[in-house]
C-alpha cells in the first residue's frame, strides 16, 4: 500500500549498526577507581544493534561491550498481541586493585591469619595492630604477610518479560528477573577501640523476582491488578575472621565480673581468637497492588492505587559469641540470658500498606485544581528480642543492652494546589501540603509538616520560559521522649535531624531564553535552607544550607553543528554542635566548656561542554565532550572545647578534602560509503584527590594497611589518569 | 473515507478525515517514526487515523489551503493541552498516574520532553540525546551530581534517571518508580539491605536519603556528609562519638581509626541492620 510504502521510505524496515574493533589504553594511579563501574581492559570492542520492523512485528537485538564485565545484551519483540523482552546486564563495582590483606581465604566466609604471626603478637614478640604513634615507625608483622587482591564485585541481571493483549482493552504481563551479586566489598571487622580492622567481605547472593499483572483500559479509564514476589538468598549464613591480636581466646582465670574474660577487652583487644558476624539475611517480599484511573467530564481525572506488601525475614540467628571463654557455665551463672538464645530465628516481619487518590481538574481554561491524599503505613511486627545481656565484640559480656526496636511509621499526606492561568501561557500556582508522620520507638512520636508553596511558570513568549518556585515547610514534632534520647547515652538536648523541629525554605528560578534561532541561554538559581530549632534543641545538626547557580548556552550555527556549555557552582554549609563528655554523673556531661561546633563548608564547580559536528564535513561525524567537577570541602571546628585543646597543643585543624575530576572524549567517524565507516575514539580522564581519610605509605600513593588502631585493606581515595583509544569498523548493512 | 493503509475513520466523522496519504502529499516525509508507525499494533496511529489520530480531522485544514488554524499543532499547545491529546492513548501502565503528577501540575507536558517527529534521543523519542541531558534542562543541579567523586553508574551508561524515577507519575514520593517509600525504592536494587532486621537503625527504616545522596556526592558511599561528622550529627552520646576528631587525633591516637578508612563503620559495620543477637550497636 502507498501509505506503507511511504512509511517504509522514511523508516527502513531493517536498521542496524555493527561496531567491531579494538580498544587499548593506559592507566596510572588508582586503576580500580578509574574503572569503577566499567571494564576498560585492552581487547576487542564489539557493539551491535539491529532492528527489524514488518507489517506484522517489530524486533530488536543489541549487544554492548560484549565479552567484558560490563557487557549488556537485550532482545525485544512486539506484534499485535504479543510482546517479549529479555536482557542480560553486568555492572561491576571496582574498589581496589592495589588492595592488600593479610587474611587468607578471600571470597569465603572464613578469613584466617597466619597462626605463627598471631602467636608472636599475642606473646608480645611482634607488632600486630599499631595503636601508639611511637609504633608507626615499625611495620606490623601483617604488613609483610599481606597479599594483593582485587577488591571488587559484579552484579549480573537477567530479565525476561512477556505481554499478551487479549484484545484492545485487556492486557496480561508476566516478568521474571534474577539478580546475582558476587565478589567482595570492604567491610569492618573489629574487636576493640584499638583493634578496628577492614577485610574483604565475601558476597554471593541472588534475588529472584516474579511479577504478574492484568490491565484493562478503554477511553474512559483503566484498572490494573498486579502481584510481585521477591526472594533474596545469601550463600553465606555468617562471617568469621581471625583476631590479629590473639591466637587464643583471652582468659585471666578469674570469675565474673572480673573474668575469665578481660572486662576491658572491648577497649584493648583482649578478646576472642576469632569473631563472628551476622550477614545479609535471606528475605522475601510479597506485594499485591491495584491501580485505577477514571476520566471524568470537564477535563477531570481521578487516579489512585492501593497496595499491600508483606516483608519477612527468618534467618537463623548466630550464637551470642564465638568466644569459648564466654560460652561456659561459669559466665552463664552471672549472665543467665547468655546461656541460650531466646529464639533461634529472627522472626522479623513488616507489613507495608499504601493507598492514594489524586484528583486533577482543569474545568476551565483559567483555573485548575489538584488534590492528593496518600496514606502509607510501615508496620513492623518483629517480635521483641531481649538483649539486655549481650556480648560486645565477642570479648565482654555486659548488661547494658536492651530490647530491639522495631520501627513502625504511618504517614498521611494531603496536598492541594490551585492553578490560575494568567495572561498568555503564564500560570500561577498556590499550594498547601500537610504531611503527618506517626512513629514508634523514636524521640518524637509524631511529626507534622505544614507546607506552603507558590510557583509561577510562563511560556507566554515563545522566546522565554520562566519557572520560579518558593516553598516554606514548617516541621513540628510532638510527643517528645527524652528517655528515647537518653536510653542510648544521648545528651538530653540532642534532637535527631530527621525528626527535629525545623523551618525549611526553598527557592528556585529557571530561565531559558531563545536568544535567536541559533542560540539559547539557560540560567538556574536554587537556594535551600534547613534551620533546626524547637524547645530544648541544643545538640545535633543546627543548620544546613545549599546555594546553586548554573549558567549554560547552546549554539546551533547550522543544522549540522551544535555547541553546548554549562557552568555550575554549588555551595553547601552546615553547622552541628556536640559536647565532648563522659556519661553522667561525670561532671563533663553537663559542662558547657566541653561544647564544640563543626562548620562544614563545601564548594563545587561543574563544567560540561559538548560540540557535535554531524555531517558538516562530508561523510564525517565528530563529537567532542568535556566534563569537569571539583570539590573543596572544609571542616572547621570551634567552641570552648576546641579552645582548651588548642591551648595544650592537642587540637589541629583537619586539612580540606579536595578533588578535581575531568574527562574529555572525542569521537570521530568517517564513512567511506553509506554503509561502511571507520571510527576512532579517544577518552582522557583524570582525578586529583586529597583526603585525610586515605592512609598511604610515606611519600607514595600506595596503601599503608597498618595504621593507628587498625589493619585495613588500603582501600581509599587516590588519584588516577587514564587514556583509552578505540578503533572501530562501523557497518550499517541496511 | 478509507486511506490506502485501510484505516477507517469513526462512523459519523469519516467526512472530516482526509487520510494520511493526503497529509503526506504536502508534508512529505513527516510520517511519525517508531512506535506510532507500527500498524500491526491496533492502538497505534498507523492502525487508526494516521496523522489525524493526533492532529485531528484534516478536512478543514485541507479545504482552507493548509490553514494552520484548522489543525492541531501539538507543539504550539500549552503543555497540559498537548498532554491531553497524548494521554488519550498513553493512559495506562507507567502513564496511568500522569494526571496531577509533579510534571503535569507544573505544565511540563509530553511535548516538553518528547518529539514524535524530531526526536534526538535513541529511545522514547526524547528531545535530547540522552535522558541525563533532557532532565538537565530543568534539573541541572541534580544532574551535575553525577560528575561527583561518588556517583551511581549514570555517567557510565549503566543507569539512567528513569532507572529510579517514573517521570510520568508514581505511587511513591519523588516520582520513584519502585515501592511506596524511599527505602523500598532503594532496596528494589539493594535487596540485601531491606531486611527486615532483628535490629534496625532508625533512619534506615525511615529513609535512606537521611544519610545518602543517591544523585552523587563527594563523600564516600554517596553520604550527605563525611564520616565521622555525619554520624556525629545524631550521635551526641558519650565517650567516643562526641570526641573531637581532628588532625591531632589522626596523627597521634588509636582514635584515628574513627577518622581514616571506614571511619565509624569500621566497627559499626552493620549500620543498615543486624541479625546478630548482639546487634544493638551494629557491631556484629
Amino acid at each position: 500500500a502507498a501509505a506503507q510504502e511511504q512509511t517504509s521510505a522514511s523508516a527502513p524496515a531493517q536498521t542496524g549498526v555493527f561496531e567491531i574493533g579494538f580498544r587499548g589504553g593506559s592507566v596510572t594511579g588508582d586503576e580500580a577507581r578509574f574503572e569503577r563501574y566499567r571494564d576498560l581492559r585492552n581487547g576487542a570492542n564489539i557493539n551491535l544493534n539491529f532492528t527489524k520492523q514488518t507489517d506484522g512485528y517489530w524486533f530488536n537485538a543489541e549487544a554492548s561491550n560484549a565479552g567484558y564485565r560490563d557487557q549488556r545484551y537485550a532482545v525485544g519483540y512486539k506484534s499485535d498481541t504479543l510482546t517479549f523482552s529479555a536482557f542480560w546486564d553486568s555492572i561491576p563495582l571496582n574498589y581496589g586493585y592495589n588492595t592488600l590483606t593479610p587474611w587468607t581465604g578471600v571470597g569465603t566466609a572464613k578469613l584466617t591469619l597466619d597462626t605463627a604471626a598471631r602467636t608472636a603478637v599475642q606473646n608480645g614478640q611482634a607488632l600486630g595492630v599499631p595503636y601508639l604513634a611511637t609504633q608507626l615507625g615499625t611495620a606490623s608483622i601483617y604488613r609483610g604477610l599481606a597479599q594483593r587482591f582485587d577488591l571488587e564485585h559484579r552484579r549480573d541481571t537477567l530479565g525476561v518479560g512477556f505481554g499478551y493483549s487479549v484484545n484492545r482493552e485487556l492486557a496480561l504481563d508476566i516478568a521474571f528477573q534474577s539478580v546475582a551479586k558476587a565478589g567482595t566489598q570492604p567491610w569492618g571487622a573489629s574487636y576493640a577501640f584499638r583493634n578496628a580492622n577492614e577485610v574483604p567481605l565475601p558476597i554471593d547472593h541472588r534475588t529472584n523476582e516474579l511479577s504478574v499483572a492484568a490491565e484493562w483500559a478503554n477511553q474512559k479509564g483503566m484498572f490494573r491488578a498486579a502481584w510481585e514476589y521477591s526472594a533474596f538468598s545469601n550463600a553465606f549464613d555468617a562471617f568469621e575472621w581471625d583476631n590479629p591480636s590473639r591466637v587464643t581466646d583471652f582468659s585471666n582465670g578469674r570469675t565474673p565480673p572480673l573474668g575469665p574474660y578481660d572486662p576491658s577487652g572491648y577497649s584493648n583487644g583482649n578478646g576472642p581468637a576469632f569473631g563472628r558476624q551476622s550477614v545479609f539475611p535471606d528475605s522475601t517480599s510479597n506485594t499485591v497492588s491495584f491501580l485505577g484511573m477514571v476520566k471524568l467530564p470537564r477535563r477531570t481525572v481521578v487516579n489512585g492505587g492501593f497496595s499491600v506488601t508483606d516483608m519477612s525475614q527468618n534467618d537463623t540467628l548466630i550464637p551470642w559469641s564465638s568466644n569459648a571463654v564466654i560460652n561456659q557455665p561459669l559466665v552463664w551463672a552471672a549472665f543467665p540470658e547468655l546461656a541460650a538464645l531466646e529464639r533461634s530465628t529472627a522472626e522479623a516481619k513488616v507489613r507495608g500498606m499504601n493507598g492514594q487518590v489524586n484528583l486533577s481538574s482543569r474545568p476551565t481554561s483559567t483555573v485548575g485544581l489538584n488534590l492528593k491524599y496518600r496514606h502509607n503505613n510501615h508496620s513492623n511486627f518483629t517480635r521483641p528480642f531481649n538483649a539486655t545481656e549481650y556480648v560486645r565484640f565477642d570479648a565482654v559480656p555486659e548488661e547494658t543492652g536492651s530490647e530491639n526496636h522495631p520501627y513502625s511509621i504511618a504517614r498521611d499526606t494531603f496536598d492541594a494546589t490551585a492553578s490560575f492561568n494568567l495572561v498568555g501561557m503564564t500560570t500561577l500556582r498556590v499550594g498547601y501540603g500537610y504531611d503527618s508522620f506517626n512513629r514508634t520507638s523514636r524521640a518524637h512520636n509524631d511529626m507534622t509538616d505544614n507546607i506552603f508553596r507558590v510557583t509561577l511558570d510562563t511560556m507566554g513568549n515563545q522566546r522565554l520560559t520562566l519557572r520560579a518556585g518558593y516553598e516554606y515547610n514548617k516541621r513540628k514534632g510532638d510527643g517528645f521522649s527524652v528517655h528515647a534520647v537518653e536510653e542510648g547515652g544521648g545528651q538530653p538536648g540532642l534532637r535527631y535531624y530527621d525528626e527535629a523541629d525545623r523551618n525549611r525554605s526553598r527557592f528556585s528560578l529557571l530561565a531559558t531564553l531563545l536568544a535567536s534561532d541559533t542560540a539559547d541561554i539557560t540560567a538556574q538559581v536554587a537556594y535551600g535552607q534547613d534551620k533546626y530549632q524547637g524547645p530544648g534543641l541544643e545538640f545535633g545538626l543546627r543548620d544546613a544550607k545549599t546555594v546553586t547557580y548554573n549558567l549554560g548556552f547552546n549554539l546551533y550555527p547550522m543544522d549540522t553543528v551544535i555547541v553546548g556549555v554549562n557552568y555550575g557552582r554549588d555551595t553547601f554549609n552546615s553547622m552541628q554542635k556536640s559536647r565532648n563528655a563522659n556519661p553522667a554523673p561525670d561532671p563533663s556531661w553537663t559542662d558547657p566548656n566541653r561544647d564544640w561546633y563543626l562548620d562544614n563548608d563545601e564548594t563545587v564547580n561543574n563544567v560540561d561542554i559538548f560540540v557535535d559536528v554531524l555531517k558538516a564535513i562530508q561523510k564525517t561525524d565528530l563529537r567532542f565532550a568535556y566534563s569537569f567537577s571539583d570539590s573543596d570541602n572544609a571542616f572547621l571546628h570551634s567552641g570552648p572545647r576546641i579552645d582548651t585543646l588548642r591551648a595544650i597543643g592537642q587540637s589541629e585543624a583537619l586539612p580540606n578534602v579536595t578533588n578535581r575530576w575531568q574527562q574529555a572524549r572525542i569521537d570521530l567517524r568517517i564513512y567511506a560509503t553509506d554503509r561502511v565507516g571507520v571510527g576512532v575514539e579517544y577518552w582522557y580522564e583524570k582525578l586529583d584527590i586529597t583526603d585525610f581519610a586515605t592512609v598511604n605509605l610515606d611519600g607514595t600513593n600506595q596503601p599503608r594497611i597498618d595504621y593507628l588502631g587498625g589493619l585495613t585493606t588500603g582501600y581509599g581515595n587516590r588519584p588516577y589518569k587514564g587514556n583509552t583509544f578505540f578503533v572501530r569498523l562501523i557497518v550499517t548493512p541496511f | 473515507s478509507t486511506d490506502s493503509a485501510g484505516v477507517k475513520a469513526p462512523p459519523g466523522q469519516q467526512a472530516e478525515y482526509v487520510g494520511q496519504d493526503t497529509c503526506l502529499g504536502c508534508h512529505e516525509g513527516k510520517v511519525a517514526p517508531g512506535a506510532h508507525a507500527r500498524a500491526f499494533n491496533p492502538n497505534s496511529p498507523a492502525a487508526t487515523q494516521g496523522c489525524e489520530s493526533c492532529h485531528g480531522p484534516g478536512k478543514a485544514h485541507v479545504d482552507g489551503g493548509g490553514d494552520a488554524t484548522q489543525i492541531k499543532r501539538i507543539g504550539r499547545l500549552p503543555g497540559s493541552e498537548a498532554s491531553e491529546l497524548c494521554t488519550a492513548c498513553h493512559d495506562r501502565r507507567k502513564h496511568a498516574l500522569w494526571a496531577g503528577s509533579q510534571h503535569d501540575s507544573r505544565n511540563v507536558g509530553c511535548t516538553s520532553c518528547h518529539s514524535v517527529h524530531s526526536a534526538k534521543g535513541a529511545t522514547a523519542q526524547l528531545k535530547a540525546k540522552s535522558e541525563s541531558e533532557l532532565c538537565a534542562s530543568c534539573h541541572r543541579p541534580i544532574v551535575n551530581k553525577q560528575n561527583r567523586f561518588n556517583h551511581m553508574p549514570v555517567r557510565d551508561g549503566k543507569l539512567s534517571c528513569s532507572s529510579c524515577h517514573n517521570v510520568h507519575g508514581s505511587a511513591n514520593t519523588k516520582l520513584l518508580k519502585a515501592g511506596t517509600t524511599v527505602d523500598e525504592s532503594c532496596t528494589s536494587c539493594h535487596q540485601e539491605k531491606r531486611g527486615p532486621y532483628l535490629w534496625e537503625h532508625a533512619p534506615v527504616s525511615d529513609a535512606c536519603v537521611t544519610c545518602h545522596d543517591p544523585h552523587g556526592s563527594n563523600n564516600d558511599r554517596m553520604l550527605v556528609a563525611k564520616q565521622p561528622f555525619l554520624c556525629q550529627r545524631c550521635h551526641v552520646t558519650s565517650r567516643h562519638p562526641p570526641t573531637v576528631y581532628d588532625n591531632y587525633l589522626l596523627k597521634t591516637s588509636q582514635n584515628a581509626n574513627k577518622i581514616y578508612g571506614r571511619s565509624c563503620v569500621v566497627c559499626h559495620q552493620l549500620v543498615h541492620g543486624s541479625n546478630s543477637p548482639n546487634g544493638k550497636a551494629f557491631l556484629r
